[in-house]
Formats: C-alpha cells, structure tokens, sequence
C-alpha cells in the first residue's frame, strides 16, 4: 500500500506544480503581443507557397465571386444536365450536336461533374431567402479573403475582394467604405514592403486606382467626404508605385529574372501595367476637372 | 533497460521511420520547386525553412504520436507490459522506457531539420548566421518540450484506451494548441468573455514553439531570452501535468 501511497503523492506534486507553473507563464506569455503571432496555420500565409496556392486558387476565387454577387449558388437543371465538362456542341446548333457526339470518356468526365455539382442545384421553387442569400454571400468573402492573405500582393486576388468588397449590396450603392479603404492601404503597405519583385508594386498601384475612382464616385454626391488634396495625395502614391515598378522592373532586365517567368505572366503583367498607366492619366484628367483647371471638352480632346 | 531495447527494436523494424526521415531529409529541398521561389530565387531559404520544420511538426504529429499510441497498446495488450511487471518493472519505469524509445527516433529528426536551417538556410551575413544558431537551439529545445509530454499521454491513454484514443486525443491537443488557440485567441480579442479567457489561459499554447517558423522567416531574431525562459517554464508546466496524467492513466495489462 505505501507504494501505491507514495505514487498518488508523486502524481499529486507533478499535476499541483505543473499547473502552478502552467499557470503563472501562462498570463505574461499570452499578454505579451511581440511573441504571439497572428494565427497562420503551417505559416502558409504570405509565404512563398501561398503565392503559389494564391494563384492556383483563381478558379475558385472566380466561381465564390459570382455566387457571392449573384446571391446565389443555384444551378437550374439544364446545367446539371450538361454539367461543366466539354460540351461545345451547343454553339453549333443541333444537327451538329448529333455528329458532335462526346465520347464515352467526356460523357463519362460530364456526369461526374453534374454529380458533383448536385450539392448546389436547387429544386425548391421558391427563390432562396434574404437570410441564406446573405449566407452565401458572406461564405464567398471569407473565400476571397483566404485567397488575398495567402498572398496580398497577389494582383488578381486583391482586385477580386476589393469589387466585391464595393459591390453594390443590400440597398447600398459602390462606394469607398472603411473595409475597402483598409484593403487598400494594407496592400499598398504589403506591396511596398517588396523590394526585389515588380508585380507586387502593380498592385499596389491598382490599389491606388481604385482608391481614386471610388472617391471620384463620392464627389459627385451633394456632400463629398474626400478633399481634392486627399485624392491629389493617392496620385502622388500612385505614380510613385508606378516608379517603383519601373525601377524593380529594369533591374530585372538586367538581371534577366524575367526568362524565370512564363510568357504568359510577362504579358500579363505587361498589360496591367499598360492598363494603369491610362487609369492614372485619366485619374489626371478627373482630377483637372474638378479643381476647374480643364474643362470636359478639354478633357476628352 | 530491456523494454527500452525491445521498443526501439520493434519501431527500427517496422521501418516507417525510414519514410519520415526520407521526408525529412528530402522535402525541405524538394517543396522549394512548386513555391514562387522558382521564380524569385531569394525566396529559396524561406520556402525551405517552412517545409524543413512543417515536415518535421506533421511527421511527429503523424507518426510520432501514433507509434507512441501504438506502443503503448501492444505493451497491454500483448502481455509485454506484464511480463516485465512479474521482472519488477513498475509500470511508471515501463511508460518511461517505450518514451525513451519513440523520443530517441524524434530527437535525431528534429537535430536534423535544425542542421538544415542552419546549413541550408542559414543567412549569408555573419552577425545574422550566429542570430541562426540561437533560433535554431531555441527552437528544438522548444520543439522537444511540446512533444516529449505529448508522446507519454499517447502511450498512456493507448495503453488504457486503445491506440485510436491515444493517437486521436493527443493530436487533437497537439493541433489545438498549435493553431485553434490562436483563433479562440483573436475571439476573446474581439469580444472580452471571462469563461473563453481562463479556457485559453489553461490551453496549452503550442503555437509560441511553432511560431518560431515564422520568426526564421521574417528573420525576426531569436526570442528574447527572458520570454524564452518563461516559455521554457510554461512548457515544463505542462510536462509536469501531462507526466502526471501519463503516470495515472498508464497501465501495462488489460484487465478484461
């Protein structure tokens, strides 16, 4: 029996001693803010894999934006039907329909797909309620958003949670709200923290741009909130990330780290960039005209 | 010492361990490929930094935990655990030595990921090489201080419960701590509520051992000593609980 004593008293000090010591590190270490990191699980947010999965998730991204928008995520039946897979018979009418036959394998790949879209087809004929409506669209942007933290400079993601984000919603109609304008500044931040990769100063720049037209927007209103200087100050940003892009850009050239991108990203990448240097010209422009500098007609010759 | 050879026998037998070091050597210098350092080579030492440690914390997580679970129930289950009892083995010793044996397959992994930051990874500037060395002791000693407990509760509760309630229990705890705290965490942030608070305040929050991945890559540096020690202390909290949990829970005959 005294062994059985002595291993109750052991156990006893090990789980008293081990809470008391659990307990007293426990409040410094959880007050303490330098140490505990933002929840990131495997670290894969921001990091050089989530760049990677940030662009691998552009079809899903794709198809939350319209569920989120659209209010629903019902297909009809037509779609079930056909599902998703190669159907290209259709454009071309019905006779060719027939000679277009697929074949067993792609009618095989179709009813897979039509299977697993089943989830989302809707038979009940009355149309979805507000409350599953906001549902969906709330599940889209905690989608959108996964996708933009794993890789903030990611341009497509960005500019896909900001519309959506300035989507016109519930009665409300686009206009620069705090969440799009904290969107905004935090990925310019993030973007202009990069300084060995040009890309992320493109986004960084449509950040700007977007920032711009939507206090355009604000300024036709009867009482604008945002000054001339406040958007003259986004136009100074912006053209110093258009700057930083050509700079990074250059030093790329010469280094020749562009050949380790696919033609297709330097040409994406290219007109993006082409794209917003007309958006800042025409940003120019707007801004002319309100401060009464040129007129319309000047504007548009 | 014979259970402790008998277990490390079996486990170097089995051979699943060959597949975790493989991982362990291997996957820090493959996953780089499918990351954006490809195209920016400067994110090479980040992308193997993060596949060095993850593999290192899903491989103990894994297969750790379930060899321990595994071992654990064998040794009641089999009749091994009574055996050594009829030798005079106590059934504290016999939970200490099938330890022994997973955590001599652990340590060398964890060396191994540690040399591969330091090796592989390690910074070109020589003020931030030596900032390495403490990261990386910092680190497994860390590392180690979250596993080793964790590692004696699976054999533990498989010894009484089965190897399923062994490995899923003490996973559950391990992913728990490592990533569900930090959300609970960001709630309570949000909305004060004194019942989340003390939960979180008795959770054992792994995460500040695996944030330190993300400190090697931020090169943030080494955590400053006096939070290392009261990490050091907070963690030794939590072993001397689960030690005594283990001691309580183990047995080393199934009674049915």
């Amino acid at each position: 029996m005294s062994s059985r004593n002595t291993s109750i008293v052991i156990n006893s000090c090990l789980i008293g001693t081990g809470l008391l010591a659990w307990a007293y590190a426990a409040g410094p270490l959880t007050s303490n803010r330098d140490i505990a990191l933002a929840p990131n699980p495997l670290g894969i947010k921001r990091s050089p894999y989530g760049e990677v999965f940030a662009i691998a998730m552009q079809g899903g991204i794709d198809q939350a934006f319209h569920e989120g928008v659209m209010g629903n995520n019902i297909r009809d039946l037509h779609d079930l039907d056909h599902g998703h897979g190669d159907c290209h018979g259709h454009e071309d009418g019905g006779q060719n329909e027939v000679q277009d036959a697929p074949s067993l394998k792609i009618r095989f790949q179709n009813t897979l797909t039509s299977l697993s879209n089943l989830p989302l087809v809707r038979t009940n004929p009355k149309p979805a309620a507000k409350a599953l409506r906001f549902q969906l669209r709330r599940n889209a942007e905690d989608k959108l958003r996964f996708a933009y933290d794993l890789d903030p400079s990611n341009y497509a993601n960005y500019a896909s949670l900001h519309f959506f984000l300035t989507e016109p919603s519930v009665g409300t109609r686009p206009e620069l709200t705090d969440s799009s304008l904290k969107l905004a500044e935090d990925t310019i931040a993030y973007c202009l923290k990069d300084p060995n990769d040009p890309r992320p100063s493109l986004t960084a720049a449509a950040a700007c741009t977007n920032v711009l037209s939507l206090m355009f927007d604000d300024r036709r209103k009867a009482a604008p909130k945002y000054t001339i200087s406040q958007m003259r100050e986004y136009l100074v940003q912006l053209d110093h990330c258009i700057a930083r892009y050509d700079d990074i850009s250059s030093r790329w050239t010469e280094e020749k780290s562009w050949d380790l991108l696919s033609p297709q990203r330097i040409a994406e990448c290219q007109d993006r960039s082409d794209f917003i240097r007309k958006i800042r010209d025409a940003a120019e422009k707007t801004i002319l005209i309100f401060e009464g500098k040129i007129t319309n007609s000047q504007a548009s010759n | 010492m014979r259970l402790f050879r008998l277990t490390f026998a079996t486990i170097l037998q089995r051979k699943a361990w060959v597949i975790c070091a493989f991982a362990i050597l291997v996957l820090p210098f493959v996953l780089p490929w499918i990351s954006s350092s490809t195209e920016k080579p400067i994110l090479e030492q980040p992308a193997r930094i993060l596949a060095a440690w993850n593999t290192l914390w899903i491989t103990t997580m894994v297969w750790g935990l379930f060899t321990a679970a595994r071992e654990g129930e064998s040794n009641a289950k089999t009749g091994i655990g009574e055996y050594f009892q009829t030798t005079g083995l106590s059934a504290t010793r016999q939970l200490f030595e099938i330890w022994l044996a997973v955590i001599c397959f652990i340590t060398p992994m964890a060396v191994a990921t540690a040399l591969i930051c330091q090796f592989g990874a390690g910074p070109a500037d020589p003020a931030e090489r030596s900032m390495w060395w403490v990261m990386n002791l910092q680190y497994v000693s860390l590392f180690l201080m979250v596993v080793a407990p964790l590692l004696a509760l699976a054999t533990a509760l498989a010894s009484r419960f089965g190897g399923i309630t062994g490995f899923a229990t003490t996973l559950c705890i391990t992913l728990y701590g490592l990533y569900g705290v930090g959300y609970l965490d960001n709630m309570v942030k949000i909305e004060e509520n004194a019942l989340i608070k003390s939960f979180l305040l008795f959770s054992p929050q792994y995460r500040f051992a695996g944030d330190l991945t993300q400190r090697f890559c931020l090169k943030s540096g080494p955590v400053p000593m006096d939070s290392y020690w009261t990490m050091l202390l907070y963690f030794a909290g939590i072993l001397a609980v689960f030690a005594g949990l283990s001691r309580l829970c183990f047995r080393s005959k199934t009674t049915a």
